[in-house]
């Protein structure tokens, strides 16, 4: 794989970069934390609540459609290149494999998946 | 030397100048930016540091430098100093593929194809970017998560959810280009384009469209910024963070605007070529150059012109709109490539789609208009038709007539 040693050399430069920055900023800058630096920003009030608490499942849901959806497209990039070769079979492949995921996606479109309230 | 380590010398030597370039990028897009936006409002725009302000970036990276940079006493500490770190490591990674230039041609031995302008030729080359640049995500959560602040939770879960979604549609509306072009790799999309003699926006004008909203979502800018929507989440996943910590995080916002463009420039604008004018010596980083500038200048001018959208309006339309479209669009591209017809039949479909969804979001708009041309509001769309539950402050019941909504927003009073 020749090819991909540039791309870690880039990656590997890349991670130097970007640990030396935040070694620097541990040496610049001054450091007088308070109490009241040190909590977290609640736009001026107490805090009533622990953050990192539970959040909507809604995000959750989110995700695992996000999963499903892109794996379809991930599915579809090699049929896509092979398309000019595959001709008119390639299309019924195609057709098939998108009407497969378009019923689920209408099904959870009517559960209200997509719907933010 | 052997050859590979004359390959070592001088992806190095690539690899030092891509980031040295990027970087500058960066700091000059900051001020052009903010040159460019003051122009939009009638203002001047930084301009003291230096002739036309050129000095600025300078000044702000000195003066970023030698802020306080304070942790919150509740943070993870490894995680809060990992997720800047990851960001600015995944915009800059993700531009390994991009080509500036075509393959040397003064020579085949490997020495001589190692200095072609870009890191690597990688056969998966848009994959590769698409995969990298998806990690993005990682670093909003891991800096959100890691905070101990509402705010910064808030932002950083919108923010994932808002990237997956349109993921989804970036990865469908290329797989229009890659039908046509017959390959993965950046530098192939592009003798493809030459040879076919089209630019791809052509063929694919949908394609072009809906790969340019995914993008600009995919790297949280406006009207898509919601993660750092100021008025409601102050600053989103970036509240807790300050100085240099801080400029990681806009730095790597802005490398991926860079190379969100140069992806754009290269899959649908024919990359560094230009007609028959990118034989010249050094032409092709000039038409390459003008292309993302072109694109980046989009970006400023989107900002400085749309509003910010909703969330629940976002979402839907990412999943609603954006994603049917693209499968719309990968549907159709693949009749047209698999029938043998000609490009330009895959371009009046894709204008023929883009025409009917404007006219039904005209339609659209102008029923969902609540004040018409006379001034008077209809009775029929209240406030709750209008707005989710989510997103309102107070609940307006339309039968009662208005009260003052002083009392009923006022919180209930706490004794700390």
């Amino acid at each position: 794989m020749p090819d991909f040693m540039p791309v870690l050399i880039l990656m590997g430069l890349a991670f130097a970069f970007a640990v030396l920055v935040i070694l620097v900023t541990f040496i610049l800058g001054p450091k007088h934390p308070t109490p009241e630096k040190l909590a977290p920003y609640e736009s001026g009030i107490q805090e009533v609540e622990a953050p990192r608490s539970r959040f909507p499942v809604k995000y959750l849901t989110t995700g695992m459609l996000f999963i499903i959806f892109d794996v379809e497209a991930a599915s579809l990039i090699p049929l896509a290149i092979l398309m000019r070769q595959l001709k008119v079979m390639g299309l019924i492949e195609l057709v098939v494999f998108a009407a497969i995921l378009i019923v689920p996606f209408f099904y959870v479109w009517r559960k209200g998946a997509f719907a933010w309230e | 030397m052997s050859d590979f380590a004359w390959g070592v010398v001088a992806a190095l030597v690539k690899s030092i100048i891509i980031i040295v370039a990027l970087l500058t990028a960066f700091a000059y897009m900051t001020l052009i930016e903010r040159r460019v936006l003051a122009r939009f409002q009638r203002r001047v725009g930084p301009n003291r540091a230096g002739p036309l302000g050129l000095l600025q970036p300078v000044a702000d990276a000195l003066k970023m430098a030698f802020k306080e940079q304070f942790m919150p006493g509740r943070a993870f500490r490894f995680t809060f100093l990992l997720a800047p770190a990851l960001s600015v490591f995944v915009a800059l990674t993700a531009f390994a593929v991009i080509p500036l230039g075509d393959r040397t041609t003064w020579g085949t031995s490997p020495i001589a194809r190692a200095w072609a302008p870009f890191v690597s030729d990688i056969n998966v080359g848009i994959l590769y970017t698409l995969a990298i640049s998806s990690l993005a995500v990682y670093g909003i959560v891991l800096a959100g998560w890691s905070s101990g602040n509402h705010y910064s939770l808030l932002g950083a879960l919108r923010s994932a959810a808002q990237m997956v979604s349109y993921e989804v549609s970036i990865g469908l509306s290329v797989a229009g280009v890659l039908m046509f072009a017959g390959t993965l790799n950046m530098v192939d999309i592009v003798h493809a384009q030459v040879h076919q003699g089209i630019w791809y926006i052509l063929a694919q004008p949908l394609g072009f469209i809906l790969y340019g909203i995914a993008a600009i979502a995919e790297v949280n800018r406006a009207p898509f910024d919601l993660p750092e929507a100021e008025q409601e989440l102050v600053a989103g996943y970036l509240t807790e963070f300050s100085g240099l910590r801080w400029s990681l995080f806009q730095m790597a916002e802005y490398i991926n605007m860079i190379t969100t463009s140069s992806v754009l420039a290269t899959l649908f604008l024919g990359g560094w070529t230009l007609g028959a004018l990118h034989g010249i010596l050094g032409a092709p980083f000039i038409w390459y150059g003008i292309k993302v500038a072109f694109f980046l200048f989009i970006f400023i001018w989107l900002r400085a012109t749309l509003p910010r959208i909703r969330y629940d309006q976002l979402m839907r339309f990412g999943w609603q709109v954006l994603l049917p479209l693209s499968v719309l669009n990968a549907l159709c591209t693949a009749a047209v490539v698999a029938f043998d017809l000609q490009w330009w039949v895959s371009g009046l479909i894709g204008l023929f789609i883009i025409l009917v969804v404007s006219i039904i979001y005209y339609l659209r708009l102008r029923a969902h208009r609540q004040v018409d041309k006379s001034g008077i509001v209809p009775k029929s769309t209240g406030l709750d038709q209008v707005l989710p539950a989510s997103v309102r402050l107070v609940n307006i019941d339309p039968s009662q007539p208005p009260t003052s909504p002083t009392h009923a927003t006022e919180p209930a009073a706490t004794t700390p």
